[in-house]
């Protein structure tokens, strides 16, 4: 690591260790969705010194993005999001490899060849669609840890799923899931949901995920935080 | 700040819930039902109960109904509302013909859908 690269992650690595900080350092994370959760979990991977970031979305800056989506402002919208958002990445850090891709996540299965060239290590859904969701979860290579969060109105849900050893988003949710487009989201529980998961992704990272095989309710109408073991 | 493992404001006082948790039944609610029902949880003395009629004595021990928000008027499951038995989806189950046993968790958790 050269002086301004160990000046930078200073803050970080006396808490992770220089071996924890180096496997950060070197590995390459997918984040699907742009969105509140998308922004907040790229720019603390990228301050955490992520070595590449992946960012999927094809969705444009809107105004009622700049409540939450931390990475926007008023001077981006009608921007491409994972443009903007790059721009804004670039700027924050230089040690991190940001890679922008246009791209809607659909059935097609464009997504898993993206993730199996890209050689992502953890793949993270900040998508705000359940069928996204499931399409993306398809596309996750085999062995990939996918990091998935929810949020809505002052709630929000976390855990990880890895085929085979959890139940995936599909059996979670399954076909009760509703998706309305444009839902009520408060920016807290945004930035909170993001941040845990950005923590899940190092701990991914690190080899012992927290979230493997339970999911964790966030919730700020009482303040509380429930983990649910899932089966 | 609360976390897992607290006493809920069940049916029963919380040193009774103390007492006879994993003896007895736990419906817990999250989010949206939460505000609804002003309770996280209730713990019901039932054992050998299908899912469908666990909920129906739960809603009795609430002071507002909720049902209408779990189940459509032909007491199917809605869409937006998942029920967990003990972290696993009722539609992997006997859906609400699940029998509940002892011990048993029932979460009724509408998820988050946005990003």
């Amino acid at each position: 690591m050269m002086a301004e690269e160990r000046e930078y992650f200073s803050r970080c690595t006396p808490v992770w260790g220089p071996e924890r900080t180096q496997k950060v350092r070197e590995a390459a994370v997918a984040v699907a969705g742009t969105g509140g959760l998308g922004c907040t979990v790229a720019e603390i991977l990228v301050r955490s010194g992520i070595g590449r970031i992946v960012l999927i979305d094809k969705g444009r800056v809107d105004i009622p993005d700049l409540n939450r989506q931390i990475l926007y402002s008023m001077d981006d919208v009608g921007k491409i999001k994972v443009e903007a958002a790059a721009g804004k990445l670039r700027e924050i850090s230089t040690f991190t490899e940001v890679v922008p891709v246009v791209r809607e996540i659909d059935v097609s299965g464009d997504v898993a060849v993206l993730l199996r060239d890209m050689k992502c290590a953890v793949v993270v859904d900040c998508l705000d669609n359940f069928p996204g969701r499931f399409a993306l979860e398809a596309g996750v290579p085999e062995g990939v840890s996918l990091v998935h969060g929810g949020v809505e109105r002052d709630y929000g849900q976390i855990t990880t799923v890895v085929r085979g050893k959890t139940p995936t988003l599909t059996e979670l949710y399954s076909d009760t899931a509703s998706s309305a487009p444009g839902v009520s989201v408060t920016p807290p529980v945004v930035v909170t949901a993001g941040g845990i998961m950005a923590q899940e992704v190092l701990n991914v990272l690190w080899g012992t995920p927290s979230l493997q095989g339970r999911l964790l309710i966030v919730e700020f109408s009482d303040f509380s935080f429930f983990y649910i073991p899932l089966q | 700040m609360s976390w897992c493992g607290r006493p809920g404001k069940g049916v029963l006082p919380d040193a009774a819930q103390s007492r006879f948790a994993g003896t007895m039944i736990r419906v817990r609610f999250f989010t949206i039902l939460r505000l609804l029902v002003k309770r996280a949880d209730v713990i019901l003395d039932r054992r050998g109960i299908s899912v469908r009629d666990l909920l129906d004595d739960a809603q009795r021990a609430v002071p507002v109904p909720f049902l209408h928000k779990v189940l459509d008027d032909e007491g199917k499951m809605k869409r937006g509302t998942l029920i967990l038995v003990n972290g696993r989806h009722v539609q992997h189950l006997d859906g609400l013909d699940t029998i509940i046993e002892d011990g048993d968790e029932v979460s009724l958790f509408p998820p988050g859908g946005g990003g």
